[in-house]
């Protein structure tokens, strides 16, 4: 199914502090989202369903019961084998894509801020399903699953979209593992899901667990700051978090600073080891990065989109 | 490593305690918010801990502050160690020169060590600093003013020579003190083997240091050799021999007369005992020289030679009812050794080469005898007196004359004189307007000098030219008495020649073959003899011979001092070699900053 393009008069603004520029809006227009499964939709759509449909694309025979529409019957097979069969067709239905944003204070952090990192990966995803007509739901969580917005379905959302998308607010703990799980048990049918956090939480296995349970197609994007990257730390210090407050002091030195990037890569490594295992899309971004050539490239190597 | 406050050091666990502390107890750090705490992980574990003792880990910052502290409390205490040479910021070398110190119980000799050692005190002159060479033999000289300069000290110290004379140590020390009087940081080392009396107080004691040179005391020496006429008319030698070492020395003792060998005796002397013995000598003998035979550190004093025949000293009377002026200035000519007397009846029981007559004058004086006549008169005198004139004025002086050359008289205070006419044989040498105040003549041999008024009376007595006035006078009078043909004399003596002439010069065989012209001037040649030995002088006809000889207790006796007596105050040794201290706080300060400079290095890369 190929992504049409929107006429000017349903694109939204590019301004705002706008998240995306009309031109990158643009290219994603040319895009879709790739799901490495089928999922059952709920209306028509340019996606192919499990479901036996109407659409052109042949997918099997089975015998004929009475009641069957007799237009589908295969004369051919019929003369051949004088039994009666069915074609059954391709049925095509939009598919489910959820965005789950994470919100919390730590995503605050950096400059620029992981946040807005975030919102724009998320405001990118979130543009090409409506270009795909694909049914779109998108989630902000911090301590808990909070509000979100959806169904949306097509590309006159997208300006009510990206307005909500700007002014969801950051701050709160993460209790990732709890938000996800009230997601997958919330979820009407599995589709597309794509988390976007730091995935800075000890718990962020148990919470892509819960939706890789629900059998999601799951695509797990990483955003950091370039402050946790390369810390601009030096002397003594209380370093508190943003989250909970906790403080701990410590003196900077190289040797605590090569911990530290032990340790971050130690982490990063075990993020894409555990997505591997578990058929996760993974995907890292740093905040200051050019969001948009890293986007289309990052999204377009893992697959999510083509 | 030494301290001149070691009690800083107590600072140093309080200091480092301190550093400790603040480490362990530092609560005011500065807050930064991070997004997370999971990602630091264990490094944070272990730089964190909620009991203050458990948070103290391995931090070169706090290495670095401790031992940054550690130097400062080290550079407070003042640390310093001891380095060859002497402290002080103006030093005045005095070096012995005399007989002893060319003893060679250290090698090659106790001069050249001495030597070595003042080189070594050159060598570790600070920047800045002064020294000078005291050189003290016979005269005492300074070698090298006070200075900066290495080059000139070294030049300077090269040049000095040890002699056989006797050590003139008070002279030395008393000009070093001089030398260094006022000046910041002065110190006198005294560079000897202590061989000499109890030195007088002159100046700080404190600022003096002995180094004491020398390390035997093995030494046998001749004492005394002397003659007297034999009873079968052959001269008797007397030779006394001394081992001043403490053990039992056995030694032979040549003796040669006009260089051949006519006897040899063994003496047997125990430790620190002297022997003597009576030798007699050819008849026609002139010239005696006796030697040991032994192998002992000092040699000098191991030949002593006499001359037979040599005019023994001159001999005079001063007749005088008390004139410390004079009794001085008579003292100081070697050549004429003077009995005071104040008894004009008495010069007959006592028949001299030279009579000072001082006021007091009998009417007949020996005859061929020379004569002073001061203030009096008589008839052997070369003036007759008529009177008296107040505050006579000099008008001149005969500026030539051996008796008034090199003494000024000009502005001459005399508060009285006799007026006097001269007698046909006297010649006027100082004059006033009315009468002649110096007259001097001689007749029939005899010489005599007139001084028309009492020196009491005048302030000649406290000019420079008092002396030498005097000097010359006795020179004059003694005649061929005192300017020897032929002089027994001790090393550290100055021979005067007369050759006869005015101008020119006087060769001089000196012991050992060597060959010195000497200068004549007005009419006279001297020099000192600073080796044991025969000197042989020659100009034209004109013949001398002089023996010199140590025959010094003193000298002889080697064995070095530990300490020496100056003014009652003993002054003990600093040992073969001086040391002073050497503070080196600064290389701590220095340190600090270093460590100070690393810490904030290590500060700002975040080690």
């Amino acid at each position: 199914m190929a992504v049409t393009r929107a006429d000017s008069s349903s694109q939204p603004r590019g301004d705002s502090d706008a998240l995306l520029s009309p031109d990158f809006l643009r290219r994603l227009e040319r895009l879709r989202i790739l799901s490495r499964r089928t999922f059952v939709g709920r209306q028509r759509g340019e996606r192919r369903s499990p479901r036996r449909g109407a659409s052109v694309e042949f997918a099997d025979f089975r015998n004929y019961v009475p009641g069957d529409d007799p237009r589908y019957l295969d004369w051919n097979a019929c003369a051949r084998l004088s039994r009666l069969f069915l074609k059954l067709f391709v049925e095509e239905e939009d598919l489910y894509v959820t965005v789950l944003l994470d919100t919390s204070e730590s995503m605050a952090f950096g400059d620029p801020s992981k946040a807005r990192c975030a919102k724009q990966a998320a405001a990118a995803v979130s543009y090409i399903a409506l270009c795909s007509l694909d049914r779109l739901f998108v989630y902000g969580f911090a301590p808990r699953l909070g509000e979100h917005l959806g169904p949306l379905r097509g590309r006159g959302c997208a300006a009510r979209f990206l307005d909500w998308l700007g002014g969801l607010p950051a701050g709160g703990g993460t209790d990732f593992a709890g938000a996800l799980k009230a997601f997958a048990l919330r979820a009407a049918k599995p589709g597309v899901a794509v988390v976007i956090s730091d995935f800075l939480a000890p718990d962020y296995q148990t919470g892509l667990k819960a939706l890789m349970q629900r059998r999601f197609d799951v695509t797990a994007i990483q955003v950091l700051a370039p402050e946790e990257i390369a810390p601009d730390l030096a002397g003594d210090l209380r370093l508190v978090d943003c989250e909970t407050g906790e403080p701990r002091e410590i003196s900077v030195t190289r040797g605590l600073l090569r911990s530290y990037h032990e340790r971050l890569s130690a982490f990063q490594g075990e993020f894409r080891r555990f997505c591997l295992r578990y058929g996760i899309n993974a995907l890292s971004l740093t905040a200051a990065d050019s969001f948009e050539d890293l986007v289309l490239r990052a999204l377009w190597r893992r697959r999510l989109v083509t | 490593m030494h301290f001149l406050v070691p009690m800083m050091l107590l600072w140093a666990l309080p200091v480092v305690a301190a550093i400790v502390a603040l480490y362990l107890f530092r609560l005011r750090r500065q807050d930064r918010r991070i997004s997370s705490l999971m990602l630091w992980g264990q490094a944070l574990r272990e730089m964190q801990a909620n009991a203050p003792f458990r948070r103290l880990r391995f931090n070169w910052l706090m290495v670095l502050q401790i031992l940054a502290a550690i130097a400062l409390v080290l550079a407070l205490a003042r640390p310093f160690r001891t380095v060859p040479g002497v402290s002080g910021r103006c030093v005045a070398v005095v070096i012995d020169a005399s007989a002893s110190m060319r003893a060679t119980d250290v090698r090659p000799s106790r001069f050249d060590r001495a030597k070595a050692e003042a080189a070594r005190l050159i060598d570790g002159l600070g920047r800045g600093d002064d020294m000078c060479l005291v050189v003290a033999g016979a005269p005492t000289r300074v070698a090298a003013p006070l200075t900066s300069d290495k080059s000139v000290l070294r030049a300077a110290l090269g040049s000095v020579i040890a002699t056989d004379c006797p050590a003139r140590a008070d002279e030395a020390v008393r000009l070093a003190l001089s030398l260094i009087r006022g000046r910041t940081g002065g110190r006198v080392v005294v560079l000897s083997d202590g061989g000499f009396p109890e030195l007088s107080a002159a100046g700080d004691v404190s600022t003096i240091s002995f180094v004491r040179i020398g390390e035997s005391d093995d030494n046998v020496g001749i004492m005394a050799l002397d003659t007297r006429p034999g009873p079968d008319g052959r001269p008797l030698l007397l030779a006394s021999v001394r081992n001043f070492s403490r053990v039992k020395r056995d030694c032979d003792l040549e003796l040669r007369a006009d260089d051949k060998l006519v006897d040899v005796q063994q003496f047997s002397l125990p430790a620190r005992q002297e022997v003597s013995r009576v030798f007699s000598a050819p008849r026609g003998a002139a010239r005696i020289a006796a030697r040991l035979d032994i192998e002992d550190a000092l040699a000098a004093d191991n030949e002593a030679h006499l001359l037979l025949g040599a005019a023994k000293q001159a001999s005079g009377v001063l007749l005088t009812r008390g004139n410390l002026f004079l009794q001085k200035a008579l003292a100081i000519d070697p050549g004429i050794s003077f009995v005071r007397s104040a008894a004009p009846e008495a010069l007959s029981l006592r028949p001299s080469d030279v009579y000072v007559l001082d006021r007091l004058c009998p009417d007949k004086l020996p005859p061929r005898a020379g004569l002073m006549f001061v203030g009096v008169a008589n008839a052997q005198a070369p003036v007759e007196v008529l009177g008296t004139v107040d505050k006579p004025q000099v008008t001149g002086w005969d500026r030539d004359h051996p008796i008034t050359c090199w003494v000024d008289f000009s502005d001459l205070n005399i508060e009285r004189a006799q007026k006097v006419a001269l007698r046909d044989w006297g010649k006027p040498l100082v004059y006033a307007r009315d009468t002649p105040l110096v007259v001097a003549g001689e007749r029939d041999g005899a010489r005599a000098i007139y001084v028309a008024w009492d020196l009491i009376d005048s302030d000649f007595v406290l000019r420079v030219g008092f002396p030498i006035f005097i000097g010359n006078c006795m020179r004059w009078l003694a005649g061929d008495s005192a300017g020897v043909s032929m002089a027994n004399l001790r090393t550290g003596e100055v021979l005067a020649l007369s050759p006869g002439i005015e101008r020119g010069s006087v060769d001089v065989v000196l012991p050992g073959g060597d060959r010195t012209a000497l200068p004549v001037r007005d009419a006279m040649a001297t020099l000192r003899l600073e080796r044991v030995g025969v000197y042989a002088a020659q100009a034209g006809k004109y013949r001398a011979v002089a023996a010199a000889n140590l025959l010094d207790a003193r000298e002889s006796d080697i064995a070095p001092r530990d300490a020496l007596v100056i003014g009652g105050k003993q002054v003990a040794s600093v040992g073969q070699r001086p040391r002073r201290t050497e503070e080196y706080w600064r290389w701590a300060v220095l340190a600090v900053l270093g460590l100070f400079t690393l810490e904030w290095l290590a500060y700002h890369r975040r080690i």
